[in-house]
């Protein structure tokens, strides 16, 4: 059995304006000791796809239908009583920002153990002893130092060491890292998820990474689901997704990437127009109007979901659709 | 960038070291601990029985046997001051520990509930802003008669107001923050949430406000001794012994004099010491 089974997740937020598709028939699976990257623009469902799993999408959001599979168990069937158990315990999230993750007015240590108090049935000191052991694992020079310190007496990557401690401090089964380098520097970054790999390797946890950035995703990912407006437009290995990528998103994507060996005078590639609105987002495939391969089916029905040759590699689009192969012919469809 | 702005590093020591810098309100702090050191040792600092009636040495002025003059039963008015200050000292910090305390709870609750809850408690906080605070506490205290714990009584219940609206107002602030959002993906229980990771944070606003309350405060218990509805005679209290002076201000004006100053200085020195706190634990003026 899967780790986690997430199935035509939607999730939307009504607000005055109207309802904001921001999750729309979402589905992946997450194997043990797995990683999972959902790559994206800003703005396409990534965060709010990992906050349902967690459980904390708040008003105005709401899951409309959809099941989360945790060991067998739906997550959104779930009262928030008991889903609590879950949080910081099987199911750990570190956030983008480290500056803001921790709270200003307590000390590192305190809240460490404040959570190992909360989840566990330890004595203060076992759960101080604890807090410092895994403050040396995240590789932080003065753990017992750092222990009696306060956030902003840390550097962003000292923080996100520590938020990075209280994450797995439970050894849960699944972390959810919402681009947790995103706010860091480039030397730090790698750190940072040099870090997550360790430990993920040494606990046996899963994890899905959130980011924007493919160079993570090549370092990290086992698995990598492209999102687009709300939808997962391509998924698969992430070596069969790299090398071989199939949706004009994800070519766009991967292409936008600046190369070493890039002429020096040569434009970077990138995909023209911004991420639709998702209050009122286009029909048919989502990304017709920004796609440099349009179709007439594009602007009038969504693509189908299929999978290609006997992999997990995944797509939805109307370019690979065998009803559409006398519309494309055989080269433009896997060439280059 | 980001450092600078990282929100109210509640440091004791650095708090301490900003507040120092203020002259004003160091000087407000040394004369906030000088009343209250007379305040508990006032039986010993008292030169007379501030109950001993002297009729024929009445309404003297100022001299070397009577300090600051007798009042109009002979009375020696320094005791009396220096007892009074037990009296409106107890009613300032009575009052702003209770009002503080009941309204950081409610601001603190209402904030996060929000929705309904959020907009009841908040109505009834408006109408009772909306309405003179002393007049209410005048209205409470000539229903149940005067005396001191009623004043209290009266102070607290339009006290509380001021705190639950700036609290509630912090706390929508900070519960938007995503260390909030990370303790709650930690599975942190919500009453802890709510007392370790956002009351914290929303401390010195509190802090400043309950200077200047207890400044409020003995002002408030003054006017109402004042009108006749505080402390019961003889009992003295500054805003009583302000309303005796009254009665004899053509004849002997230093019986006015003497408590109106007692009043001032430490009203004037609890607004110092709240400017100090606010500046010192303000992090937008943190590096002027």
């Amino acid at each position: 059995m899967a780790l986690l089974e997430v199935k035509n997740l939607r999730v939307y937020f009504h607000t005055r304006e109207g309802t904001v598709k921001a999750v729309d028939d979402v589905s992946f699976t997450l194997e043990k000791n797995e990683t999972l990257c959902l790559v994206g623009e800003s703005g396409c469902g990534k965060s709010v796809t990992a906050l349902s799993i967690i459980g904390l999408i708040s008003n105005p959001g709401k899951i409309e239908s959809g099941q989360i599979l945790f060991e067998g168990v739906d997550l959104v069937k779930l009262k928030k009583s008991e889903l609590r158990k879950f949080r910081g315990t099987e199911i750990s999230m570190i956030f983008q920002e480290p500056m803001t993750s921790l709270n200003p007015s307590l000390k590192v240590g305190f809240q460490i153990v404040e959570l190992l108090l909360e989840h566990f049935n330890v004595s203060k000191t076992e759960a101080k002893n604890l807090a410092v052991e895994f403050l040396k694992k995240v590789k932080i020079p003065d753990a017992v130092g750092t222990y009696d310190k306060y956030p902003h007496q840390l550097s962003g990557g000292m923080r996100q060491r520590v938020m990075i401690a209280m994450a797995l401090i439970s050894k849960p089964s699944l972390l959810i890292a919402d681009e947790p380098t995103t706010a860091l520097d480039v030397t730090i970054q790698l750190q940072i998820l040099e870090l997550i790999r360790d430990l993920k390797n040494s606990l046996g946890t899963s994890v899905i990474l959130i980011t924007h950035d493919m160079g993570v995703v090549a370092n990290l990912a086992d698995k990598v689901a492209v999102m687009y407006a709300g939808k997962i437009v391509e998924s698969g290995e992430v070596f069969e997704v790299f090398e071989n990528p199939l949706h004009p998103y994800t070519v766009g994507l991967l292409g936008s990437i600046p190369k070493l060996d890039t002429p020096k005078n040569s434009r970077l590639i990138s995909i023209p127009g911004n991420v639709p609105r998702l209050i009122n987002p286009p029909k048919g495939c989502r990304f017709h109007e920004r796609c440099s391969r349009k179709l007439e089916i594009c602007e009038i029905a969504e693509p189908p979901e299929m999978t290609i040759g006997n992999s997990n590699h995944r797509i939805a689009c109307w370019l690979y659709s065998d009803e559409f192969q006398g519309a494309v012919d055989t080269d433009e469809r896997y060439g280059s | 960038m980001q450092l600078f702005f990282t929100k109210k590093k509640t440091n004791f020591s650095d708090v301490w070291y900003r507040f120092r810098r203020n002259k004003l309100a160091v000087i407000g702090l040394i004369v906030i601990t000088l009343f209250i050191l007379v305040a508990i040792f006032a039986n010993y600092l008292m030169p007379y029985d501030p109950y001993k009636i002297d009729i024929r040495n009445r309404l003297k002025g100022p001299s070397k046997e009577h300090w600051l003059g007798t009042d109009d039963l002979g009375r020696d008015v320094l005791s009396r001051l220096i007892l009074g200050t037990r009296v409106s000292l107890r009613v300032g910090l009575i009052v702003v520990g209770i009002s503080a305390t009941v309204g950081t709870i409610i601001g603190l609750l209402s904030g996060y509930a929000g929705g309904w809850v959020d907009n009841l408690v908040m109505r009834i906080v408006d109408i009772l802003l909306a309405f003179p605070g002393i007049l209410l506490a005048l209205a409470i205290v000539a229903i149940l008669g005067p005396g001191i714990d009623h004043v209290i009584l009266a102070l607290t219940l339009t006290g509380w107001v001021g705190y639950a609206r700036v609290v509630r107002g912090e706390v929508l602030t900070i519960k938007e923050e995503e260390y909030i959002t990370a303790a709650k993906s930690s599975g942190i229980k919500k009453s802890v949430i709510l007392f370790k990771y956002i009351l914290p944070n929303a401390l010195s606003p509190i802090i400043v406000l309950a200077t200047f309350g207890i400044a409020g405060a003995i002002i408030a218990e003054s006017s109402l001794s004042f009108l006749g509805l505080g402390v019961k005679p003889p009992e003295p209290s500054w805003g009583s012994l302000l309303n005796v002076g009254r009665r004899y201000i053509m004849v002997a004006p230093y019986l006015s004099i003497f408590p109106g100053i007692f009043i001032m200085v430490v009203v004037m020195a609890l607004n110092f010491i709240g400017d100090g706190l606010r500046d010192a634990l303000d992090p937008r003026l943190r590096n002027k």
